[in-house]
């Protein structure tokens, strides 16, 4: 009797990515790691050494994908050009968020909003750290970076929101293309307000940034500032968030760390390196083959849609001992791939290490010592393109 | 042949701080980790940027545009994008006075 062996991609659905993508990752990564999966219609590149050099030969695996969703919602980005084109936009955004300015102009902002809004519920006993502090303090930073003084906290919420479930509308639902272009055009009308700012005097913010370097082909133009204050609205919010509540999560869950890291608060950095390796907030970035080429023996056309799983690659065991397990000791802990690697890597990635590890997380654990879950809820991690705790309840002594 | 160049005081240095010295084939970037001094050239290795306007971490340098870190002891890149080492220079203290060895 012929036994017909299944192939892995053919019948994994996306709820099931949804629920826990981390079993059938390692699968792929074990037996077959350039996976064709029918249900995202991607390939799925698995291996930490295969999305390194995807990363790194964008000649072949271009980010300036056809029929970009992006592109659609948001304009054209920094993210989806490659090349000339893609380090223009780039070096126009990047001086307010390189490592040493954002520890000179950015740290007393971030400490003085760390400790406001834990100042809201430190009294109480009790709270729901997503949305009482993780999501307000990412939010709250990131319009402060940008230059969108005026923008509340909860508009950049909405906006993230709605600009990145447009960017996943594969559905083609017409409530949230509706929903993406409302906060559309209201994220333009911030940004021409900005621009009129930033242009009588400049701010040292992001969007004062992209008005006043000069670049290849001169300044960038409104669309293009338009496009990427979205592109980091989009991407800049949710990750911060997610690292924030990860690393909460990981450190509560493992009281021995827990009380290592307390003792001594310069472990709080290789607290949140670990806690991003082992789920990285951004999970799965999209690229597309650019010419005919060959990878682990597959043979992928020009045109085929990739899949760069950097939560597969962060747990592959060729790299780390025991990837599952969380350690803050390990060699390496800055070689995880959560900020991506190569020309993309995230611009924002000093901005987050700073308001992860030097500023959210050591004044949380701070002002409350004795912090813990509250079992009465426990917490609901989703997602497989980004992932992170729904919510997380937390409760400690008054 | 190697040459002993003068590149300028100790007291010149801030700890984990970086500071440059032009060098005739290049920019030496510096840095003072407790007692130890440390010289390596101010470029990475990955995408040429200058290493002065990246991060000392853990007597690792790390690069500000994609992230490359690199050993200060041996220049070894310990993670991607960067493939290659930098260079290290030897560093001589004398009094005050601080010297490279190019």
């Amino acid at each position: 009797m012929a036994i017909i062996q299944k192939r892995i991609g053919s019948d994994i659905s996306i709820e099931q990515l949804t629920i826990n993508p981390y079993p059938f990752l390692k699968k792929m990564r074990n037996e077959d790691p350039v996976c064709w999966v029918e249900s995202v219609n991607r390939w799925f590149i698995t291996r930490y050494d295969d999305v390194v050099y995807v990363d790194t030969h964008p000649e072949i695996y271009t980010a300036h994908e056809s029929r970009s969703l992006q592109t659609k919602v948001m304009g054209v980005t920094m993210l989806r050009q490659d090349g000339a084109a893609h380090a223009r936009l780039r070096k126009a955004c990047e001086e307010p968020l390189k490592p040493k300015v954002v520890r000179q102009r950015w740290a007393n902002m971030l400490n003085k909003t760390a400790n406001e809004f834990i100042d809201r519920f430190i009294d109480r006993g009790k709270v729901e750290l997503v949305s009482e502090f993780a999501e307000p303090f990412a939010a709250r930073t990131l319009k402060m970076v940008l230059g969108l003084q005026n923008a509340t906290e909860e508009e950049m919420q909405r906006w993230t929101r709605d600009l990145i479930d447009g960017c996943a509308n594969y559905g083609n639902d017409p409530e949230v293309w509706a929903r993406a272009c409302r906060s559309g055009l209201e994220v333009d009308e911030a940004v021409d307000r900005a621009i009129k700012r930033v242009q009588k005097e400049e701010d040292g913010s992001v969007i004062s940034s992209m008005v006043h370097t000069v670049v290849e082909n001169g300044k960038m133009n409104v669309d293009e500032l338009r496009a990427n204050v979205k592109l980091i609205i989009g991407g800049g919010l949710n990750e911060p968030r997610d690292g924030i509540t990860l690393t909460v999560w990981d450190l509560l869950t493992h009281p021995d760390q827990m009380n290592q890291v307390k003792s001594d608060p310069t472990l709080f950095p290789a607290a949140v390196e670990e806690s991003l390796r082992k789920v990285a907030p951004l999970s799965m970035y999209p690229r597309e083959v650019a010419v005919d080429t060959e990878l682990r023996g597959k043979k992928l056309k020009r045109g085929d849609k990739i899949a760069v799983l950097v939560s597969s690659a962060n747990r592959d065991e060729n790299q780390w001992e025991n990837p599952n397990v969380y350690n803050i000791h390990r060699k390496k802990l800055k070689s995880h791939l959560a900020f991506g690697t190569g020309h993309h890597y995230c611009l924002g990635a000093w901005l987050a290490r700073y308001q992860l590890g030097m500023t959210a997380l050591p004044i949380l654990f701070e002002r409350i010592p004795n912090l813990r879950l509250n079992l009465d809820h426990p917490p609901q991690m989703k997602g497989w393109v980004f992932r992170g705790p729904l919510h997380l309840h937390l409760e400690w002594d008054k | 042949m190697s040459e002993l160049i003068k590149v300028g005081r100790i007291s010149d240095l801030t700890e984990t701080d970086i500071t440059t010295f032009s060098a005739t084939n290049g920019e030496i970037a510096i840095t003072k980790i407790g007692e130890k001094i440390f010289a390596v050239e101010n470029m990475c290795s990955h995408a040429r940027c200058k290493l002065s306007e990246g991060l000392i971490e853990d007597k690792t340098i790390a690069c500000p545009c994609h992230g490359a870190s690199f050993d200060l002891h041996t220049g070894e890149p310990l993670n991607p994008p960067a493939k290659k080492p930098i260079k290290c220079f030897e560093v001589k203290v004398e009094g005050e006075d601080l010297y490279i060895k190019l």
